[in-house]
């Protein structure tokens, strides 16, 4: 059986997946501590498995399940793909159909890929005819996978277009030993699953820590000045203008950026505020640290007041010594060894797994601007005489809400990407959650509104039912709201909603992960006795949990769900 | 040890990295992960690391540490 940590995949296909399944094993070792068990069925026999409801596959309940099926893999074998039939295009029913099946049976979230075609066929007339097919069952396949829930679409073309043809056929391979792809595909497309993987754990990075001096510029600007550093539409300036571009593309990713330089800051800023050819400004920035101090320090600092984990931060230095520094002070920030050549940086940063990015949801698009106004919520913190004061002062107001179709998205990335406040760290499914409320449970999503024009949903809880007990048997709070007391109010309102509902009992569970410290105490510290197995009871009938009076609570006007019947 | 020597052993942790460093010069195929697909991988490798093409036939005579290394150092 595995570890509470430990993540099971299978990939299923016609091809052997055997070398691949190994490399993405290695890859997410070697990259952060993300212990995965993945390993490929025999090729060519999942069709029988996933129809045998006592099969293998379903007995190990994998968390993955890959489906990687190639454009060859419809046909016969060694068929010409030009000659494309009826019967190749009913193999390709078949596989939707398989993937149906799975999401409806299985339980596991699928991955599945696009279909690629690996041998060369030529550009006349006929070929036209395959590509354009093959570009009509990826469509079949991204239609599909954004019906089902839980699924998961896992793009090759721009991998196709970069690595070209030559990489992509296995040639003698196929014939040997029916390797899906050539060995110069094979590494990148482990990249790039590995990425996808790490990214649906939450385990990719959200903050890039920049240099500045010969990193974001060539040259120094302290001795340059702002005009002398290379910056500019011609060579060597321009490879910087094009670094920037690709951190600017990042930022249009979610990814927030900060910079941690020695140097002046004035002169540091100046130059970002004033050369005509930044193409990033100081907005763009959520924070900096520029002054003397060692990297690794102000890197701490930065992780403290963006209230993030070392293990989301990913720095960027041209200097070797400097990298060295973090990545030892730095337990958990990702220190790649940059290329000496700098117009390969954004290649290279571009084929990192930790910087894979899968889904958007609105919240990531807003996340510099959130992050932002953490680091003006903090400034309000350091000048408030005492903490309710402080609180007061944010002018928050929490609305809870049973889980509906606008916020599903939103509940899901907390459920997955949380790690320090989750009480249980249980990353459930979207199926999990529709189980738990069909049982007469429920999925609270709390929003949090401040004067500062965040407006989010920051807290979920994960409510089942049995009798006359309700148990939070997941309680999940984003980092940005952290010290702010909205557990409190979340647990006063969830303790309103158990007794109106008849529960006589309000029970919390807690699974200690090895992250999940600042959650650990959410119990005890609202009045629940310990009861020494991880679970941590309120009794009702002695009333409801006391409400925070710092917030004001949305009012119960909308009537469409249950938690809009909690009166004020 | 001869920069090829070097290479060679490089690729051979790469494919086989379950192998100890003292006993990888006297691997053999069909031990430890050294099976068929091992094969195929080491071949992949071999193949890429050195720049070369190994025909298909040659395949099966290349059946430990020292016969490769000398394949290589022959092509």
């Amino acid at each position: 059986m595995a570890t509470a940590s430990q993540k099971t995949a299978f990939i299923l296909g016609s091809a052997n997946w055997d070398m691949i399944a190994a490399q993405v094993r290695k890859k997410c070792t070697d990259i952060v501590p993300f212990d995965l068990d993945i390993s490929a069925r025999p090729f060519g026999q999942y069709l029988t498995e996933i129809y045998t409801p006592d099969s293998d596959l379903f007995a190990a309940q994998p968390d993955y399940l890959i489906l990687a099926e190639r454009f060859e893999d419809i046909l016969l074998p060694l068929q010409d793909p030009r000659l494309i039939d009826d019967a190749a295009k009913a193999r390709f029913d078949q596989y939707l159909a398989a993937i149906r099946h799975l999401s409806a049976h299985s339980g596991s979230v699928l991955i599945v890929h696009e279909m690629t075609l690996t041998r060369p066929i030529g550009s006349d007339r006929a070929a036209h005819q395959v590509w354009a097919m093959l570009s009509e069952m990826n469509q079949a396949l991204r239609d599909l996978v954004e019906k089902l829930p839980d699924c998961h679409f896992l793009g090759l073309g721009q991998l196709v277009a970069k690595i070209g043809q030559q990489g992509l056929e296995p040639g003698k391979y196929w014939l040997l030993g029916r390797l899906p792809f050539g060995m110069g595909f094979s590494t990148p497309y482990a990249g790039l699953l590995c990425g996808l993987l790490l990214s649906l754990n939450g385990k990719t990075a959200r903050v890039l820590v920049l240099d500045l001096d010969n990193t974001l510029w060539g040259g120094v600007v302290g001795d340059d000045g702002v005009t002398g550093i290379k910056l500019g539409p011609d060579f060597p300036g321009n490879q910087f203008v094009q670094f920037q571009s690709f951190l600017r593309s990042m930022l249009d990713k979610g990814v927030i950026l900060t910079i941690c330089s020695k140097n002046f800051e004035d002169a540091a800023l100046e130059a970002i505020r004033s050369h005509p050819d930044m193409v990033l400004r100081p907005e763009d920035f959520v924070a900096w640290r520029i002054n003397w101090e060692p990297k690794s320090q102000n890197i701490l600092a930065l992780s403290q007041s963006l209230g993030l984990g070392l293990d989301s931060f990913l720095f960027i230095d041209d200097n070797p010594v400097e990298r060295e520094d973090v990545r030892t002070a730095c337990a958990g920030v990702t220190v790649p060894e940059m290329p000496l050549d700098v117009t390969e940086w954004p290649g290279f940063l571009a084929d990192l797994p930790q910087l894979f990015h899968h889904s958007q949801t609105d919240a990531d698009t807003n996340k510099t601007r959130q992050y932002a106004v953490r680091a003006k919520v903090e400034e309000l913190r350091e000048a408030a005489p005492d903490r309710e004061t402080f609180l007061k002062g944010l002018g928050m107001s929490v609305d809870m809400q049973q889980m509906d179709p606008q916020s599903r998205a939103r509940i899901l990335q907390l459920i997955h990407k949380t790690n320090q406040f989750n009480t249980t760290t249980i990353r459930y499914a979207e199926h999990d959650l529709d189980a738990i409320l069909a049982d007469g449970g429920a999925v609270f999503s709390v929003r949090i509104r401040d004067r500062f024009g965040s407006d989010e949903i920051n807290l979920v809880m994960v409510v089942e039912r049995t009798d006359t007990t309700a148990t939070i048997a997941a309680f999940v709070m984003s980092c940005r709201v952290m010290g702010r007391g909205v557990e409190a109010a979340a647990l006063a309102l969830v303790s309103e909603w158990a007794m109106q509902n008849g529960c006589t009992m309000l029970a919390g569970l807690v699974r200690e992960s090895d992250r999940n410290d600042p959650a650990r105490d959410v119990f005890t510290r609202h009045g629940f006795a310990p009861t020494g197995d991880g679970s941590f009871h309120y009794n009702l009938e002695q009333g409801s949990i006391e409400r925070p009076s710092w917030f004001h609570y949305a009012s119960a006007s909308d009537k469409k769900t249950k938690a809009g019947e909690i009166r004020q | 040890m001869s920069n090829i020597t070097t290479q060679f052993h490089d690729t051979l942790r790469e494919v086989f990295p379950d192998v100890a460093d003292t006993e990888i010069s006297c691997l053999k195929a069909g031990e430890g992960s050294w099976d068929s697909l091992g094969h195929l991988r080491l071949m992949m490798a071999i193949e890429a690391s050195f720049g070369i093409s190994i025909p298909p036939d040659a395949f099966d005579k290349l059946q430990s540490v020292d016969q490769i290394e000398a394949y290589i150092r022959s092509q």
